[in-house]
């Protein structure tokens, strides 16, 4: 399905670009507007606006989101407004909402971050990771890491969605945990489906439920006591 | 232990594994490792289409974790299903039968202890994205004596 088809209409009402302010602006502007007299097939939810502006970002939008993710590269670095911010801000928000990780990462790695606010950051991080697009989220992570050293909570998320750490490597063998491994191999079939509570390969108790296992065990966490079930 | 071409060391430890399905009702065998989460022994299904380390609810239920270092508790999409929780980082070690155990921080998700129903009696999962990701492993999958290797990148 064609993701922009489900889009809801949004209505923008700051007159942008203004054809006369800028004449790069004007020519990309005149192009796309080019493009959307060319566009013949718009889905009929995505509104036709009344103001020429908003006409022109939800065709942008579409082409981005459809077939041309230049077009949000474009917006983002010409149009820095609060309002066209937000209004960006609020498409990641319903293809979030869309749970689609493809798109998500595909519109949200077109974007030009450099205009974004680190709270506007930080709440994209969010959304990617509430969709599933875990990668996009590490991504901006580590940007917004980058550009906004001195905020607490964009270092945390740097810093937690960063590059696996070893913090160790040198530590001796752990005969315990060959043990336990080497009893559930020996005794799957013996406690199939039970809950096991194990410690250095001995077995210290077993239950139908893990609730009845660990009213049996004292204190598993501080005894390093593996509870598990057998397969 | 295993060594490159080069002479360099690829593999620092070794560890046992079990290869089968992580729950009754799952089709695929999986690489099933007993490794510790912070210093609680857990059994951790490799999944190396996944990210980050997950922490199951049970798992979850035991752990101490710094309130400080983690994210603001949200909805996370893994494996095709949403589950709340937070992310964190925490201290996974893979305890050597040979060689050197070796402890990493990855990206971890922990599942909420009140997600439990949902969750079912999947285990702990070990990822490749922003977990496994930065170590070296091979397998090697001899019937009567499977065996994991790990080591670190230089």
């Amino acid at each position: 399905m064609d993701v922009a088809y489900k889009l809801p209409n949004i209505y923008i009402t700051e007159e942008f670009p203004k054809r006369s302010n800028s004449t790069g602006t004007a020519s990309i502007y005149n192009m796309y507007l080019r493009n959307i007299y060319d566009w013949t097939n718009i889905e009929e939810d995505i509104r036709p606006a009344t103001s020429g502006s908003a006409f022109f970002i939800e065709t942008l939008t579409r082409r981005a989101i459809t077939d041309d993710s230049s077009a949000f590269q474009f917006m983002t670095r010409e149009l820095t407004s609060t309002v066209i911010r937000n209004y960006l801000t609020s498409i990641l928000e319903k293809i979030a909402s869309l749970r689609d990780e493809k798109i998500f990462s595909k519109v949200a790695g077109s974007f030009d971050w450099d205009s974004f606010s680190v709270q506007d950051v930080i709440n994209v991080i969010q959304l990617a990771l509430e969709c599933g697009a875990h990668l996009q989220a590490r991504k901006l992570a580590a940007y917004g890491g980058n550009r906004f050293p001195e905020n607490d909570v964009m270092q945390k998320y740097a810093k937690i969605l960063g590059p696996t750490l070893v913090t160790d490597r040198n530590l001796p063998p752990d005969p315990a945990a060959t043990a336990d491994m080497n009893w559930l191999k020996n005794h799957n079939e013996e406690y199939r489906g039970q809950w096991v509570a194990l410690r250095n390969g001995q077995l210290l108790g077993n239950a139908e439920t893990r609730k009845d296992l660990l009213a049996q065990v004292n204190n598993p966490k501080e005894n390093r006591i593996l509870i598990t079930q057998v397969y | 232990m295993l060594r490159l071409q080069n002479g360099e060391p690829f593999a620092t430890g070794v560890m046992d594994y079990e290869f089968r399905p992580v729950t009754p009702a799952d089709n695929n065998q999986r690489i099933i490792l007993r490794i510790d989460v912070g210093n609680i022994p857990v059994l951790a299904a490799l999944d190396t289409g996944g990210p980050f380390f997950i922490v199951s609810p049970g798992t979850a239920d035991q752990l101490e974790i710094d309130p400080s270092f983690i994210l603001s508790r949200t909805t996370i999409k893994i494996r095709g299903c949403e589950y709340k929780g937070y992310l964190t980082r925490i201290d996974i070690r893979l305890p050597a039968k040979a060689g050197n155990s070796l402890i990493f921080q990855p990206t971890t998700f922990v599942v909420n202890a009140d997600q439990q129903e949902k969750w079912g009696d999947l285990p702990n999962f070990i990822g490749i994205e922003s977990c496994l990701e930065r170590i070296r492993f091979a397998i090697d999958p001899k019937p009567d004596e499977s065996l994991f290797y790990f080591g670190d990148i230089p």
